[in-house]
């Protein structure tokens, strides 16, 4: 080993130090830490959850426009142009009469079918015009719709029967849901880099005697000072290592919540990788803040 | 090794420490500071570890001037520099060989070295036994030979020792000494400051007499009539 390696031991060792000589403060900056990081990992997986399912309703929503039976190739041609031309159309997809009909009878049980010639029934040739991802879901499938009807080859537009109000409105509880849950998860962490501070604090100052000593035998700021930072930074990944060990085990339980007792054959993923990788890196960031601002307010080297 | 240059030293509670201080030590030089409790050998000390900066003047080490040295530079000046404080300045939550260890640690030397060197000196100040003691279960003698152990272990170019002897009885007293004259004669300059008439009347070396602060005698120590005010004030000359 060189002398940085033989140093960086040096500073683990310090650190651990400091860490046995005020546990139960230590303790409680851990659990304040894990506590936020469990609310922010908790209610920050269950919104991509939401979210991803929402999408999933949204990713299938198309309107369906019928078109006039004896429309020609040609006019077809022109108005599905014009309908990809529109803000937001993202593809335009023509479905013949015979399409449409072979479409029905796959949707239809067996038994309805039974003894119907499946010339008899209904079809009619559709455009299915499906809007940009992100504006699938608000007012803008409405004045889609609304401006269907009114163009010259156009039957009908299918009503839209996907429950998109109610969609609307879950996203609505989730939106709000999704603020006070960051509110709440800004509030505790402050807390957690609040009690990060105080427990390096008390550490400088129960070693104030030592930093002096420490200064007068040629000890560097650096040399003084990285302990408390690794001190922080340590408490900040003890809090997201408990804090992902319970965001795991509400996943879990949650899952088998929706499973068993609302039998959804639903798999909600609360810890996916960007939201682990999140909740490491906010732990140790955060724990370097709050021994950073510590040991620049109260550490004089 | 140290120069002096017009120096004056008034703390911020207006108290004047030092008062044209002009003063020159050479390299492996063994020098007493004396003077009664109050002249300013103290402050001497800390002026020359550049603990406190002088009012004005100027104050050169081992031709760095302390002055003008930036902070992030002043550890390692310090770090050629061993001090053997009054009052020990001991890490009292680590053991004895850790104190001693720790000049060491700082330079990031490999564990093993740094194991053989404090063992060495630990031997040296007869205190190898205590290695792994707390400070506080020793003697003031005990702890005054490991300030002088973490002082001497780095094997720095000047020793400053402000009382190195003040709690040690006088056969301690006289190893001390021995130890810190050996080390003059291996290159180091020392300076140590005290108002022990035995040890200046024992060891003849060139002494610096300081009184209120002011600089009144600067020649060689033999018992000569100032020693007789010991830890009396000084008349002024």
């Amino acid at each position: 080993m060189n002398p940085t390696a033989y140093r960086i031991t040096y500073f683990f060792k310090e650190a651990i130090k400091n860490v046995r000589f005020s546990p139960m403060l230590t303790a409680i900056s851990i659990f304040t830490m894990a506590g936020a990081l469990i609310l922010v990992g908790f209610f920050g997986g269950l919104m991509l959850a939401t979210d991803d399912l929402l999408e999933g309703v949204a990713e299938d929503l198309r309107v369906t426009a019928y078109l006039n039976p004896e429309i020609s190739d040609a006019e077809i041609e022109s108005l599905s142009k014009l309908i990809l031309a529109r803000d937001g159309v993202e593809e335009v997809t023509y479905i013949s009469e015979e399409a449409d009909r072979q479409r029905a009878k796959e949707l239809l049980p067996a038994d309805i079918l039974e003894g119907l010639d499946p010339g008899d029934l209904p079809a009619a040739p559709t455009l299915e015009i499906a809007l940009e991802k992100k504006r699938r879901l608000n007012h803008e499938v409405d004045e889609l719709a609304h401006w269907l009807k009114d163009l010259e080859g156009i039957h009908r537009v299918a009503e839209i029967e996907f429950g998109i109000e109610r969609i609307r409105l879950g996203m609505a509880v989730v939106d709000t849901f999704e603020v006070l849950a960051w509110v709440l998860s800004i509030v505790l962490l402050i807390a957690a880099i609040f009690f990060v501070f105080s427990t390096i604090k008390m550490a400088v100052y129960a070693r104030s005697d030592e930093i002096a000593i420490l200064r007068l035998v040629g000890a560097t700021s650096q040399f003084i000072r990285i302990p408390f930072f690794i001190e922080g930074v340590f408490q900040g990944l003890a809090g997201s290592i408990i804090a992902y060990i319970a965001v795991l085990y509400g996943h879990s339980r949650l899952n088998t919540y929706i499973q068993t007792q609302h039998l959804l054959d639903v798999e909600l993923n609360l810890a996916p990788g960007l939201l682990v990788g999140w909740l490491f890196l906010g732990g140790i960031l955060l724990g370097f803040l709050g021994s950073y601002l510590a040991v620049g307010r109260y550490l004089k080297v | 090794m140290i120069q002096l240059y017009h120096v004056n030293m008034r703390y911020p509670n207006g108290v004047d420490a030092l008062h044209d201080i002009n003063l020159r030590v050479r390299e492996g030089e063994f020098v007493y500071l004396c003077g009664p409790s109050g002249a300013g050998k103290s402050t001497l000390i800390k002026l020359i570890l550049a603990y406190e900066q002088a009012t004005s003047g100027q104050v050169l080490v081992a031709g760095r001037n302390v002055q003008v040295l930036k902070a992030s530079s002043i550890p390692y000046l310090r770090r050629n520099i061993g001090v053997v404080w009054q009052d020990f300045k001991l890490l009292n939550r680590r053991t004895v060989f850790d104190n001693v260890a720790i000049s060491l640690e700082i330079l990031g030397l490999r564990p093993r070295e740094i194991n053989r060197r404090v063992h060495q000196i630990l031997e040296v100040v007869g205190l190898d036994r205590y290695a792994t003691t707390m400070p506080l279960m020793l003697s003031g003698g005990e702890q005054q030979r490991v300030a002088i152990a973490r002082a001497l272990v780095n094997e720095p170019t000047l020793l400053l020792a402000d009382e190195p002897t003040g709690n040690l009885d006088p056969e301690l007293s006289v190893e001390i000494m021995n130890l810190l004259l050996d080390l003059q004669q291996k290159g180091t300059t020392v300076m140590v400051a005290t108002h022990d008439r035995s040890l200046l009347e024992r060891y003849s070396q060139r002494r610096i007499l300081l009184n209120r602060g002011h600089l009144i005698e600067d020649g060689l120590s033999s018992g000569g009539t100032m020693l007789d005010a010991d830890d009396e004030e000084v008349s002024h000359r």
